[in-house]
């Protein structure tokens, strides 16, 4: 396992999801509960020394949808954007373990990122989930809508 | 006659986003194809010519690495640019898909004018500024 400094993960997360989605995060020292079950995305990555570790990314499945509208340029209540929240989110999470293993292990390594997997989690399983993790960091958007980035 | 494409990757959602990135691009389209994977992607090219590849690295069955491998082994598919569209932002990773062939990488998230200028420098086709890229 390798240890993912917190101010990192926070930075990364920010810029990713601003470049990304035009979704703006500040970091908070702790979460709101959540109002739904949130939406988990996962991806498993691997050093350059085989340090091997897991990302973890959730957030509310309305904000997931508003994520997928943001990508594609498309209306937040668009079917399209409804249907494609969870995809976004993976790729969401795709994209930030790359930027994330060049800050980690340095822009001249190759590091290996696995396929993103999702799941719709009750609350108080994903809070455990992002309590236990090695470094974890709590944010919202504009809207005050949560979003838990973590390295295991 | 406009350019007939094929976008590969396993996310739907990075499918369409490419797909909005070339209509964007101003690129004169007569067909685009869409394969999940390097496998379905071989599949399209068996039957249908393209005249560029844009590509994942990272899929399941068969990844973009393999997908670019077995391009340059077929005497027919070997002359289609292949630009692959990644997360990965390993610059030896990307000198090492240029050693196989590769003829720009473009690293997610990008924006849709660095997408236009890797299509115009890659097909020369619309004056835009060279890609660092490339």
């Amino acid at each position: 396992m390798h240890k993912v400094e917190q101010d990192v993960l926070g930075e990364v997360l920010v810029q990713v999801f601003e470049e990304a989605s035009f979704i703006f995060l500040e970091p908070v020292p702790q979460a709101s509960p959540w109002a739904e079950s949130p939406l988990l995305v996962t991806l498993e990555f691997e050093g350059p020394a085989g340090e091997k570790g897991k990302l973890l990314l959730a957030d509310s499945q309305s904000l997931a949808s508003e994520l997928a509208a943001n990508m594609l340029g498309t209306d937040p209540g668009d079917p399209e954007s409804l249907e494609k929240g969870g995809s976004a989110l993976k790729e969401m999470l795709n994209m930030i373990g790359g930027v994330l293993m060049g800050h980690v292990f340095g822009a001249d390594t190759i590091c290996k990122l696995g396929i993103p997997d999702k799941k719709v989690v009750p609350a108080d399983e994903s809070e455990a989930l992002f309590k236990e993790a090695q470094s974890c960091v709590y944010t919202v958007d504009e809207d005050g809508n949560r979003i838990d980035f973590a390295a295991v | 006659m406009g350019y007939r494409v094929l976008v590969v990757d396993d996310s739907e959602i990075v499918r369409t986003i490419v797909k909005k990135s070339i209509a964007m691009s101003g690129l004169e389209v007569e067909e685009i194809f869409e394969a999940g994977n390097g496998l379905e992607a071989l599949d399209v090219l068996d039957s249908e010519w393209v005249d560029i590849v844009f590509a994942d690295l990272n899929m399941p069955e068969m990844n973009g690495v393999e997908l670019v491998d077995r391009m340059s082994e077929d005497n027919l598919l070997v002359s289609i640019p292949v630009v692959i569209v990644s997360s990965e932002h390993s610059q030896q990773r990307i000198d090492e898909l240029k050693e196989r062939g590769i003829r720009a990488y473009l690293k997610k998230p990008f924006r849709p004018e660095s997408f236009r200028d890797v299509v115009s420098d890659v097909l020369g086709t619309m004056g835009g500024e060279e890609s660092e890229d490339a």
